[in-house]
């Protein structure tokens, strides 16, 4: 069976014509809609029948179900989820809101690609966050998540880029940062500094590849060794390599 | 044998001549006659496959000349063919305007051979379990040797590895298990670098990273002036951009400014391109 489209048209004439589009099928051969396909049945060539949502004219006897050509890559899709049955070189920009984007991420779908993971990162600005709220620390030698988090918006392997800025009080002490997903202690050390009292320090760039699940939240995390430290600005991004 | 002209009381009724009838058990039977209906037609049932002899062609120009019935696809849109004709098909006012193929990116671990200009490739370091995929697009009117800019992707990242222990001063020394990249193609970067350090001992030293590649040299990293001990400090620091040379590797190095030792490790080197030939 072939695939039809169903459209309107005006009639060239006939006397000049050698081809006819495929959706205007009246008169000159045996066309006939019958709706729904049914298992079962034996169709003849010129029967129309609807599967999936598909407009389908058979062309030889069968008694086959009809199936769905495969997709041409089209221009990149653009929307808040992944196309559901993408096909090899599919491309999608895939947003966190139509209306208002704050992120596009656009992707690369490699059906080639062994991992799980085969729509590949090809350009775009990721999810951001910066706060300078201001965060005062718990000199106690342990892991504290703070400030905004991010939601990861689809699974697979994103990089972290992250900075902060803060200020030392009447004790000298060693800050550390990392990355807290899903309310977890950081399990790497971002970056780490050495700091003497009353003194700004700054952890710039510290950047690591995570694998995340969608819908993990991930903030920072600090490690402070002494009291009446702060943090002053918070700001990270989580860029793509590869989602599933 | 002719058949035979029956003749009253004269033609046999013998086999040669009685084989030759049908008889009513043959009637819409195998090697048998059709019945008709109460109109008189042959019913649908005893005939074979009706309707248009229709023959799904593919892709015109698959077979030519086409004939009726034949059916190609041509331009995205799916052409049925009513007279005899050689002839492309073409679109009908009204009817849907057909999509330009979306020109797809080339996708392989190399640039296409012979670029146009505006045309767009994605670069990977394998086609079944890519790293990094890095989208450029081949500007020819651009006046640098390096015609394919950048448009996005991640950057090679090798790190957070190795470590060394520098003791000596204005010597530098490797990272002993440190990051390693080999550049894909020639063209400019931007270069990012890391590492952390501890000093051993209490006193001013400055302290030194940089990132060496095999054939374009050293590019060094803001040196840093620490001064306590067991102090522990990270530095990243993005380096500029970067002229490299495809094929060649790159490891990085510390270095201490005075001889009080330090320790270092982490070390960390990235890559991405702006524009690569």
């Amino acid at each position: 069976m072939t695939e039809i489209e169903a459209l309107a048209a005006t009639s060239p004439d006939p006397a000049s014509t050698n081809w006819v589009p495929m959706w205007n099928l009246n008169g000159g051969v045996n066309v006939v809609y019958d709706g729904d396909w049914a298992s079962g049945r034996t169709y003849q060539p010129g029967e129309i029948v609807v599967l999936g949502g598909v407009t389908y004219m058979c062309v030889r006897q069968t008694t086959n179900r009809p199936t769905s050509w495969a997709t041409a890559v089209t221009m990149p899709t653009y929307g808040t989820t992944l196309p559901a049955s993408p096909v090899d070189g599919q491309e999608h920009v895939l947003v966190d809101s139509v209306a208002a984007p704050t992120y596009q991420l656009r992707f690369r779908y490699n059906a080639q690609n062994t991992g799980t993971n085969k729509w590949e990162f090809i350009g775009g600005s990721g999810p951001h966050i910066e706060s300078g709220a201001g965060w005062p620390m718990t000199g106690d030698s342990q892991w504290h998540q703070f400030g905004p988090t991010i939601t990861v918006p689809r699974p697979g392997l994103w990089r972290f880029t992250g900075m902060i800025w803060g200020t030392t009080g009447a004790n000298a002490g060693n800050v550390a940062v990392g990355v807290c997903v899903a309310g977890a202690a950081p399990t790497f050390n971002g970056g780490q500094t050495s700091v003497p009292a009353s003194a700004w320090f700054s952890l710039t760039h510290f950047e690591r590849a995570l694998t995340l699940a969608g819908g993990n939240t991930v903030a920072m995390g600090y490690y402070a060794t002494a009291a009446a430290m702060n943090i002053s600005v918070d700001s990270f991004t989580l860029t793509p390599v590869a989602i599933s | 044998m002719a058949d035979p002209v029956w003749v009253d009381g004269v033609t046999p009724q013998n086999a040669v001549n009685m084989n030759k009838l049908q008889t009513r058990d043959e009637k819409g039977q195998p090697s048998g006659y059709s019945s008709l209906d109460g109109t008189g037609k042959v019913p649908l049932a005893q005939l074979p496959p009706v309707g248009a002899d229709l023959v799904y062609d593919g892709d015109y120009p698959a077979t030519s000349p086409y004939t009726d019935g034949d059916i190609v696809v041509y331009n995205g849109i799916a052409y049925l063919c009513v007279v005899p004709t050689s002839a492309a098909p073409v679109p009908w006012p009204g009817g849907p305007v057909p999509v330009p193929p979306y020109p797809t990116p080339a996708y392989g671990t190399s640039l296409p051979a012979s670029p146009t200009d505006g045309q767009q490739a994605i670069l990977v370091d394998s086609i079944t379990a890519p790293t990094w995929s890095w989208l450029f697009r081949y500007n020819a009117g651009s006046t640098n040797a390096n015609k394919w800019e950048f448009l996005g992707g991640p950057p090679i990242e090798s790190g957070p590895q190795g470590s060394c222990t520098c003791t000596t001063a204005s010597t530098w020394v490797d990272a002993s298990g440190g990051p390693a990249i080999t550049v894909p193609r020639s063209g400019v970067y931007k270069l990012y670098a890391e590492f952390s350090a501890s000093l051993s001992v209490t006193g001013i030293t400055d302290i030194y990273g940089r990132v060496v590649f095999s054939t374009s040299g050293n590019f060094q990293m803001d040196n840093q002036d620490w001064s306590s001990q067991y102090q522990t400090h990270h530095v990243a620091q993005q380096m500029g951009q970067a002229a490299l040379v495809a094929g060649e590797t790159s490891k990085m190095q510390a270095m201490v400014g005075q001889s009080n030792s330090c320790n270092f490790r982490y070390f960390c080197t990235r890559i991405i391109p702006v524009r690569v030939s």
